[in-house]
């Protein structure tokens, strides 16, 4: 077990190995609540042992959804008699389940946690009701502006790959998903080494810690991973959709050719963040010509940075009737910004800016489980995205300047648009 | 004004007109104030306030425009400032809100409380004007901003759905109006008549100012009295309108948009409401609607999506003031009329039999478990205390707490028995 502590943030980091596989975190905060997460090692690219038939799309989301059916009935109605509320998330690469409860029933809820991702019960009755529902959540997220755009910018990046089909796959992925592709995956992907658990809020770390492990050290029996593919190359080219929306929304995509892991990848990440802060953020001459000229709004235009081991890009637009000329402002900016200096001028500025939101996120539970898983997932420890900011391993202006140089290339971004109906 | 000795906070009367409340707390990193100015929904005078609290996000005499402003925030370690008018039931509250890391976290130790609440007060009292109006270029470009927020809030269809059924349910009503404006009402509207809309309201809303952070009553007093204090008269609350009660007969609504599934909407009235006084059946409408469809385990999730398989979200939520609850389901057309049988039969099962198999109990844990941990959000917190002030309610969570620890299976029945379905809206495919 080992603790640290960081004096400027009055925050202590525990965190426990079990011998077996799987790593504990804590982060003990005042409060009366506590929020925890069981992270699985397992997303909705990962497509089956390497050399065997590959798992059909939307596997891992099919299997997060079924795992809280259990032969008693939905798990759910034990969390919430114990006051706590229960979710679960599946992402590209990995899948999460989580509740909130008091203090009080923090006890008897986690082993609750791992029993609704450890015990897996898949009745073929209750896969055929989950098809359709998952029919319908497909259906439902195709109204969904926000996520429309998100799948046609992974379409324009990534092409064909598996990492541009929806994370609930298709009406006909879903009619090959059945209880031996569910049980198999289980077994596959759910082992203890694919799996950390995060808990921020009022429980103590050193007990948190020494539970945790007993419960990895429990886990159902299991093979080891399926491994993942190599990193995803991107082969940007326009992509294009037509929606019932008001006006198009327009993103520009800038794939990250330069691979990064561990503490690099989170320099990286903050560095694009903050580089694109200071050319198109809220305080830029850009947003505020586009915003006083019509050309963006202040809700939808922003950029977003997407990193991964396997995977990297940044996102930039909105909504706009304007796309060329977004498109066109947007490269003058990049054009001009980075010959010029901008980033070395705005760079004090958005470096206090995002030192103040990254002191904050450390106040709330949830915000504190995001935050440590983005570090863990990365293979790194939680103060490793405090030290970006403080003493001799903070970013400075020209890192960031470089990586903006690498990734913020001006000659042409691809684009995913979605139109509006004609 | 009384001191209320199980309040979540010291709240003091500043001078007429003006209330503060103020947690004293280390418990978070970050200060927050938040400062609220009531009025009912008016049409045409609501669009105006909403483009008012547009206008105050875009500059002060001193910091005159976006990007002064927002330097200035991120000067101040990216403290966050807003200004938006919110709707509380038949309410358009103009929001004023700032967030800033406690100096105690950052080198050297800076001060962002009174620079919080400078902000605040120069956005209210000191808007960017030229000419002694707010700038006509500014005005133009917020109708637009407002007219394609209103479009892209739309594009959600659940959204929409949730507005079409209130504005058909609550038509004549203030409950029916949008705090955040009607487009169809931006024609023509002036600089000076949106500068005359926020002195009306200067002048007559009762302002509460909320300060949650590491600062004691008396500092907290001295820098809201200098920021806000200004003379006004003394100042009476405008209680809700009384709630309408259901008419005869369920009004049926189909409207078509382009979609790809269906959106549900059925309104419910009762006479149970948040203000309801001492006998206030209000308690029990919360628990009713935890049981029947506000939740994961909620009786709609059990039936509707997971037994039938007809949708994949269903869910209730009520209008605390104005004694109404609403489910809405993203459902398939040809599927309307079961969805819609099966949710008038599991609220005449909860009328008939009550709640069972544990029903009650597990969703009296869950609401005191999620009121308990109000304590770890302030914006709960905050809004929780507002909410009730406007309605006229008991202010505290103490007392809330019991009398949901107190419901029985008998008033469960009751609230669902009061529950009278008046509105039947479906948004179709076309």
């Amino acid at each position: 077990m080992n603790r640290r502590r960081h004096p400027l943030l009055r925050e202590e980091v525990w965190t426990a190995a079990a011998p077996g596989g799987g790593r504990v975190w804590a982060v003990p905060g005042p409060g009366r609540r506590c929020h925890a997460v069981l992270l699985v090692d397992f997303g909705s690219i990962d497509a089956g042992a390497p050399g065997g038939p590959a798992l059909p799309e939307g596997t891992a989301h099919f299997l997060e959804h079924r795992l809280f059916e259990k032969p008693e009935g939905d798990i759910t109605d034990r969390f919430t008699r114990l006051g706590a509320d229960v979710d679960a998330q599946t992402g590209l690469t990995g899948t999460s389940f989580s509740f909130t409860s008091s203090a009080g029933a923090f006890e008897d809820c986690l082993p609750l946690l791992f029993e609704l991702a450890g015990r897996g019960h898949f009745p073929e009755a209750g896969i055929e009701r989950e098809r359709e529902i998952i029919a319908r959540e497909i259906q439902l997220f195709d109204d969904s502006l926000e996520w429309v755009a998100f799948q046609t910018a992974l379409r324009a990046l990534y092409g064909e790959h598996r990492i541009a089909v929806d994370i609930a796959g298709t009406s006909e992925s879903l009619r090959r998903i059945d209880a031996g592709v569910l049980s198999r995956c289980h077994h596959q992907y759910y082992h203890p080494g694919a799996l950390q658990l995060i808990v921020c809020g009022a429980a103590a770390g050193d007990a948190v810690c020494r539970r945790g492990v007993e419960l990895l050290e429990a886990w159902p029996a299991a093979a080891a991973g399926g491994g993942r593919g190599p990193r995803i190359e991107a082969r940007p080219q326009d992509a294009e959709v037509r929606r019932a929306v008001a006006k198009a929304r327009h993103l520009l995509l800038f794939p990250d050719p330069v691979p990064a892991a561990g503490p690099e990848l989170l320099r990286r990440e903050l560095s694009l963040e903050v580089a694109l802060d200071i050319l198109f953020g809220a305080s830029s001459r850009f947003f505020e010509e586009a915003y006083e000229s019509g050309l963006v709004d202040g809700e939808s235009f922003g950029g977003e940075v997407h990193l991964d081991g396997l995977y990297g890009f940044c996102l930039l637009g909105g909504d706009t009737d304007r796309p060329g000329q977004l498109r066109h402002a947007i490269v003058e900016v990049l054009e001009t910004g980075l010959r010029q200096g901008w980033i070395e001028e705005g760079f004090e500025r958005a470096r206090r800016r995002v030192f103040g939101e990254m002191v904050c996120r450390w106040e709330d539970a949830e915000e504190c489980a995001d935050l440590v898983e983005c570090a863990v997932g990365r293979g790194c420890h939680p103060f490793d995205l405090v030290d970006l900011h403080l003493g001799g391993g903070a970013l400075d202006a020209g890192e960031v300047a470089a990586c903006a140089a690498e990734c913020l290339t001006p000659d042409g971004p691809a684009t995913a648009t979605v139109l509006p109906m004609g | 004004m009384a001191p209320e000795r199980d309040s979540d906070f010291d709240s003091l009367l500043l001078r007429p007109g003006l209330r503060l409340h103020v947690r004293p707390s280390r418990r978070f990193k970050s200060v927050w104030i938040d400062l609220f100015l009531p009025r009912l929904l008016r049409p045409v005078a609501a669009t105006r306030m909403a483009l008012v609290g547009r206008l105050l996000e875009r500059g002060t005499a001193r910091l005159p425009g976006l990007r002064q402003l927002n330097r200035h925030t991120d000067d101040l370690y990216g403290a966050f400032f807003s200004s938006q008018t919110e709707g509380m039931g038949p309410f358009q509250v103009l929001h004023l809100h700032y967030e800033a890391v406690e100096g105690a976290y950052l080198p050297g130790r800076p001060d962002l409380l009174a620079p919080g609440l400078e902000l605040l007060g120069q956005a209210l009292r000191e808007p960017y004007l030229e000419g002694g109006v707010f700038p006509e270029a500014r005005v133009e470009q917020e109708k637009e901003s407002l007219r394609r927020s209103v479009e892209a809030m739309y594009s959600d269809r659940t959204a929409l759905a949730q507005r079409r059924c209130l504005e058909i349910m609550c038509a004549g009503e203030a409950y029916g109006l949008a705090a955040h404006g009607d487009p169809s009402e931006l024609c023509g509207v002036t600089g000076s008549d949106l500068l005359a809309e926020l002195a009306g309201l200067r002048a007559s809303a009762a302002l509460d100012l909320y300060i949650c952070g590491d600062v004691d009553v008396d500092r907290a007093a001295a820098l809201a009295e200098a920021a806000l204090g200004w003379p006004r008269p003394s100042l009476k609350a405008t209680p809700p309108p009384p709630v309408h009660l259901a008419g005869e007969g369920v009004r049926r609504v189909t409207e078509r948009d382009r979609l790809a599934q269906g959106r549900m909407m059925l309104g419910y009235r009762t006479d149970a409401t948040v203000g309801g006084g001492e006998r206030c059946r209000y308690p029990a409408l919360a628990l009713l609607d935890l049981i029947f469809g506000a939740d994961q385990h909620s009786r709609l999730w059990r039936v509707v999506r997971e037994e039938s398989g007809m949708c994949y979200y269903i869910t209730s939520y009520g209008e605390a003031m104005g004694g109404m609850l609403f489910v809405e389901a993203g459902v398939e057309a040809g599927d309307r009329e079961a969805v819609g049988r099966l949710v008038r039969q599991q609220l005449r099962e909860l009328a008939d039999a009550g709640p069972g198999g544990g029903e009650l109990e597990r969703s009296r844990a869950l609401a005191l478990n999620r009121l308990d941990s109000f304590d770890d959000a302030r914006d709960r917190l905050v809004r929780f205390d507002y909410y009730r002030r406007l309605a006229g309610a008991d202010t505290s969570r103490t007392r809330l707490r019991q009398a949901l620890a107190g419901v029985d299976a008998a008033e469960i029945r009751a609230a669902a028995a009061r529950l009278v379905l008046e509105t039947d809206y479906f948004l179709a495919p076309w």
